[in-house]
C-alpha cells in the first residue's frame, strides 16, 4: 500500500513536470517547428519584450492552433454551439451576437438629433458635389437577422412564454405594451435616417427595400442571399444587386459604368465572404452549403474615365463588383475602416487618422480628382455612424 | 505575474522550483532563502517594477523598527515604536490605497491624486502588521535575518493574493524546512486544483457577470437573470479567491511552507457569523486577532460587541478596495452580525439548518451586489430591472448567449456542487475504493491539462485582486 502510494505520487509528480516541461520538449525535438498559423480572425502578432513576455508566450506556445481548433471543434460538435461569443449559431444559421442584439432593438437606440446630424452633414457634402460637378451616392445595406427573424428563438417564443406586456424597463415606466408584433413594426435607426434623408431631398439606394420589392430575384433561387455561414450578403446575390445599383448609379446620377451580367457557378470553396462567420470560429470541417461563385461578363469598357471614392465594407464591395473597380476605366479607392486600398485594389495600407494617409499618400488629391463619392451605411451601424470620411471631406472641401 | 499564466506555468514556477531544488542539496537554508527572495522580487517586479522600492523600503523599516521593538525594555518607548511602525504602515495602505478616493471625494473629481496601487500592497501591509504587533507582544521574537524577514513579507506564493500568513505559521520553516515526496506530490496536486478551478470554473462564470454587470446591461436582466448573475459573480469570487489560496498553499508545500487554510466551505454556514469564520480566515482572524480582541471583543457587553463588531466589518470591507462600495458591504455584513448577535444574546430560536444556509446564502449573494458595482447608479439600474423588469428579458442577448449554452450549464452546475461538502466526500468516497486515487489523480491532471488549454486559447483571464 505504501509502496502504491509512492508511485502514485510519482507519476503525479512527473505528470505535473511534463506538463510543464510540454513547450520545452516540443522545441527541443523540432516538433511544430514549420508550424503556421492557419486561424481565421487570429490577434495581432506580439513582438518579444519584456512587456510582453505573458502575450508573446500565449501566442507562440507550441501546437497552439490545433488546441483552438481542437477545443472549438469539440464545443461546436459536442453541444452545438457556436465557441465564438460574438457568434450565434441557431439551427443551422449563424448570427453575429451584434445583429440579434441590434434587430431585436435591444441596444442601439439612436438619439433623433444624431440621425439629423448625420443627414445634414450628408446635406452639406451633397450641396459641394453640386457645386462642383461631382456625384454623391449613398446606399444603405441590411443587416442579415432581416431575413432570419422567422429563427430567433427569442422574438415570439420569450415574449408569450414569459411576458407578453413589458420586455423594458423603460418602456414599462412608459406604459407601453409590447409584443412580438409591435417589436417587429417599430421604426428602426436606418427607417429614421431614410424620413431624414429624403426630407433633405438627397438620393439614396435603398438596399432594403430594393430587395423586399424584389424577393423573387433575390430571396429565391438556388444561391440564397446571405449563407448560412457568412456575414455579408452572398458574393453573387451581391454582384446581381451590383448590376441594379449600377443602373441607379447610371439612370439617377449619370454616371458612366461598363455594362455587364453574371451568373452563379457552382464552387467547390465559399468565396470571401460568403462564410466569414463560419472561418472565424476556428474549427476544423468545413461550412457545410452549398457554395456559388460569380460569374461576370462585361459589355463593354470604353466609357472614359470615371474616378471613384467609396467608404464602406463588404456589403458596398459585392455591389462595386471587382471585376469593373479594376478594369481600366477609372481609379477606385476604397476605405473600410481604418484600411485604404489604392491602385484599384493594388495596394493595402492601414492608417490611425485621415491627416496621416494625407501625409503619407496625398489622400486629399484622392479625394479631389474623384468624380464620384459612394457611402455605404449598413443599418446595423447607424447607431455609430461616425463616417470619418465624410467629416474629413466636409472639413476640407476649401482645398479638394 | 499571477499565477493563472503563461509565464508563471512555464517559465517562472519550473525555474523557481528547479533552483529551489538545486540549492536545497547543498542543505542550507540561507541559499533557499536568497533563491527565493530573488525570484519573488522578479515576480513583483515583473508586473510592479515601479512598486518594487516602495514594498522594498517597507521591509527595511519594519524590520529595523522590529528590532527596536523586541530589544527595548522600557514598555513605554515601545508602545511608541509600535504605535509608530504601525502607524507607518497603515499610512503607506493610507497613501497608496485610499487617498486618491478620499481627496476625490473631497475635491468632487475622479483620480484627484492620480495614484496607483501597488499590487499586493493589503496583504503585505497587513502581514506585516501582524508581525510587528507580534513582536511587541512578545508572541514571536524579531526575525534575525532581513533576508528571512523580507521573504517572509513578500513570497511570492501569498503576496499577491494572500492569505495573509503570520509569521509564527513559518517562523520555523524560514529556519528550517523540509521538502518531502509527500508534500511535494500534494503541493503539485493543490496547486493543480486550484489553477483548473480558476480557469474552468470561475473564469466560466466570471465571463457571464462580466457581461451583465457591464453598465450598459444592468437594467436589461430582468428578474431570473438578476438572480442568476449575481449567483454566478458569488461563485466566481469565492472559486476564483479560494483558487488562489489553494495555488498559494501548493506552491508553499512546494518549496516546504505550511501555510493555512484560507476557506472552509462557507456556503455551507448556518449564519453571516460563521460564513466569515469559513471565509478569507486569514483576513476574519487578523481582524480578530489585531482589532476586535483589543477593541475590547465581548468582553465589555453586548453594546460594545456590537459597535466592535460594526468597526471591524467596516474596515473589513473597506481593505477590499478603495471605493465607498466596500464601506457598505462591510456595513452591511455588520447588520447582519449584529443583529444575529442581539437574537443570540436575548433569545434562542431553533431554525433548521437548511433554511438557516438558504438565508446566508441569499444575504451573502445580494451583499455582491455591492461588492461588484462601486456606484449607486449602477445598483439602482440593476434594482429597477429587477423589480420592474419581466422574469426573463430577451434584451439581455449577451447573457443570454452565454448563458443558453451547455458547456456553461454543466460548469455552472459543477461550480454549484463544488460549493457543497457532496463534492468532497464524492471525492473521498471514490479515495476509499481500489484504485480509487488513480481514478482522482487521473481527473486532476486532465482538468490541470484541460485548464491550460483554456488559459492558452482564451483571452479571458481576470485578475481580480488589483484592488486589493
Amino acid at each position: 500500500m505504501k509502496e502504491n502510494n509512492k508511485i502514485e505520487k510519482l507519476i503525479l509528480i512527473l505528470s505535473f513536470v511534463l506538463v510543464i516541461a510540454f513547450p520545452y520538449l516540443t522545441y527541443l525535438f523540432s516538433i511544430n517547428k514549420d508550424y503556421k498559423s492557419e486561424l481565421s480572425g487570429s490577434e495581432e502578432k506580439v513582438e518579444l519584450s519584456f512587456e510582453n513576455l505573458d502575450d508573446y508566450i500565449l501566442q507562440n506556445f507550441p501546437g497552439r492552433e490545433n488546441l483552438i481548433k481542437t477545443k472549438n471543434q469539440l464545443l461546436y460538435s459536442l453541444f452545438d454551439v457556436s465557441p465564438n461569443v460574438n457568434i450565434t449559431k441557431i439551427g443551422d444559421t449563424l448570427l453575429s451576437t451584434e445583429t440579434i442584439n441590434y434587430y431585436l432593438h435591444g441596444l442601439y437606440n439612436v438619439e433623433d438629433e444624431e440621425i439629423d446630424s448625420l443627414a445634414r452633414k450628408f446635406n452639406t457634402f451633397k450641396e459641394y458635389c453640386i457645386k462642383n460637378n461631382k456625384k454623391l451616392a449613398i446606399i444603405l445595406t441590411p443587416c442579415k437577422a432581416r431575413y432570419y427573424e422567422g429563427k430567433f428563438p427569442f422574438v415570439d417564443d420569450i415574449i408569450n412564454l414569459y411576458d407578453k406586456k413589458s420586455i423594458d424597463v423603460d418602456k414599462k415606466v412608459q406604459n407601453v405594451e409590447y409584443n412580438a408584433e409591435t417589436l417587429k413594426k417599430e421604426i428602426r435607426p436606418v427607417d429614421k435616417l431614410k424620413i431624414k434623408l429624403k426630407e433633405y431631398n438627397i438620393n439614396f439606394f435603398d438596399s432594403i427595400d430594393y430587395i423586399d420589392n424584389h424577393k423573387e430575384k433575390f430571396l429565391g433561387g438556388e444561391v440564397p442571399l446571405f449563407y448560412n455561414s457568412g456575414h455579408h450578403w452572398s458574393i453573387y446575390k451581391g454582384n446581381l444587386l451590383g448590376i441594379d445599383f449600377h443602373d441607379y448609379l447610371r439612370k439617377t446620377l449619370d454616371i458612366k459604368i461598363p455594362l455587364l451580367s453574371v451568373k452563379a457557378s457552382p464552387s467547390d470553396i465559399a468565396i470571401y465572404p460568403d462564410s466569414d462567420l463560419f472561418d472565424v470560429l476556428n474549427v476544423y470541417e468545413k461550412p457545410n452549403e452549398k457554395f456559388y461563385e460569380s460569374v461576370v461578363t462585361y459589355e463593354n469598357y470604353n466609357i472614359g474615365e470615371t474616378n471613384f471614392l467609396v467608404q464602406g465594407g463588404s456589403f458596398l464591395g459585392a455591389l462595386l463588383i471587382p471585376q469593373i473597380t479594376v478594369s481600366p476605366f477609372g481609379e477606385v479607392t476604397h476605405i473600410e475602416n481604418k484600411s485604404m486600398f489604392m491602385n484599384r485594389y493594388q495596394d493595402l495600407i492601414s492608417f490611425d487618422s485621415y491627416d496621416e494617409i494625407n501625409n503619407k499618400y496625398n489622400l486629399l488629391k484622392v479625394c479631389k480628382e474623384a468624380d464620384v463619392y459612394i457611402f455605404e451605411i449598413h443599418e446595423l451601424n447607424v447607431y455609430n455612424a461616425t463616417f470619418g470620411l465624410l467629416d474629413y471631406l466636409i472639413e476640407h472641401m476649401g482645398e479638394i | 505575474m499571477v499565477f493563472s499564466s503563461p509565464i508563471f506555468l512555464f517559465i517562472f514556477l519550473p525555474l523557481t522550483l528547479i533552483c529551489n531544488l538545486l540549492i536545497g542539496l547543498k542543505k542550507n537554508i540561507k541559499y533557499n532563502n536568497i533563491c527565493l527572495l530573488f525570484f519573488s522580487i522578479i515576480f513583483y517586479a515583473y508586473g510592479s517594477l515601479k512598486f518594487l522600492p516602495i514594498l522594498l523600503i517597507s521591509i527595511l523599516i519594519n524590520y529595523i523598527l522590529s528590532i527596536f521593538i523586541d530589544k527595548v525594555e522600557d514598555k513605554k518607548i515601545r508602545y511608541i515604536l509600535l504605535v509608530v511602525t504601525v502607524t507607518f504602515n497603515v499610512l503607506l495602505l493610507f497613501v497608496y490605497k485610499y487617498l486618491n478616493l478620499f481627496s476625490g471625494f473631497i475635491l468632487g473629481k475622479e483620480n484627484a491624486t492620480n495614484i496607483i496601487l501597488p499590487i499586493g500592497i493589503s496583504f503585505y501591509t497587513f502581514q506585516v502588521i501582524s508581525y510587528i504587533v507580534d513582536v511587541y507582544r512578545k508572541d514571536v521574537k524579531h526575525s534575525d535575518s532581513i533576508i528571512d524577514f523580507a521573504l517572509f513579507a513578500m513570497l511570492f506564493a501569498q503576496l499577491i493574493a494572500g492569505p495573509i500568513v503570520r509569521y509564527k505559521t513559518i517562523e520555523r520553516e524560514l529556519k528550517y524546512r523540509t521538502v518531502t515526496l509527500d508534500s511535494f506530490s500534494y503541493g503539485i496536486k493543490r496547486f493543480m486544483i486550484g489553477f483548473a478551478k480558476k480557469i474552468i470554473f470561475a473564469n466560466t462564470l466570471g465571463k457571464v457577470s462580466d457581461i451583465a454587470f457591464a453598465n450598459l446591461n444592468l437594467h436589461y436582466l430582468g428578474k431570473l437573470l438578476t438572480v442568476l448573475v449575481v449567483i454566478c459573480y458569488s461563485i466566481q469570487i469565492y472559486l476564483d479567491f479560494s483558487a488562489y489560496s489553494d495555488m498559494a498553499i501548493g506552491i508553499g508545500k512546494m518549496l516546504g511552507f505550511n501555510f493555512e487554510e484560507n476557506f472552509n466551505l462557507p456556503f455551507i454556514a448556518k449564519s453571516i457569523t460563521e460564513f466569515w469564520k469559513r471565509w478569507h480566515i486569514s483576513l476574519s482572524s487578523f481582524f480578530r486577532d489585531y482589532i476586535y480582541i483589543p477593541l475590547g471583543g465581548s468582553r465589555k457587553g453586548i453594546v460594545r460587541t456590537c459597535i466592535n463588531l460594526t468597526i471591524v466589518f467596516v474596515l473589513s470591507g473597506f481593505w477590499h478596495g478603495a471605493s465607498f462600495n466596500f464601506l457598505f458591504w462591510g456595513l452591511y455584513n455588520a447588520i447582519f452580525i449584529v443583529i444575529e448577535r442581539l437574537i443570540s444574546y436575548k433569545y434562542k430560536i431553533y431554525i433548521p439548518e437548511t433554511i438557516r444556509v438558504i438565508y446566508v446564502f441569499i444575504v451573502w449573494n445580494i451583499g455582491m451586489i455591492l461588492f461588484r458595482l462601486e456606484n449607486l447608479s449602477d445598483i439602482k439600474l440593476l434594482c429597477e430591472g429587477f423589480i420592474n423588469g419581466p422574469a426573463f428579458n430577451m434584451w439581455s442577448r449577451e447573457v443570454l448567449s452565454t448563458i443558453y449554452n451547455p458547456y456553461f450549464i454543466i460548469i455552472f452546475f459543477i461550480s454549484i456542487l463544488y460549493i457543497t461538502p457532496l463534492f468532497k466526500n464524492i471525492q473521498n468516497y471514490i479515495y476509499r475504493l481500489k484504485y480509487g486515487f488513480i481514478v482522482v489523480d487521473v481527473m486532476i491532471i486532465f482538468l490541470f491539462v484541460y485548464a491550460i488549454i483554456e488559459m492558452l486559447t482564451t483571452g479571458y483571464n481576470p485578475f481580480i485582486y488589483f484592488r486589493f
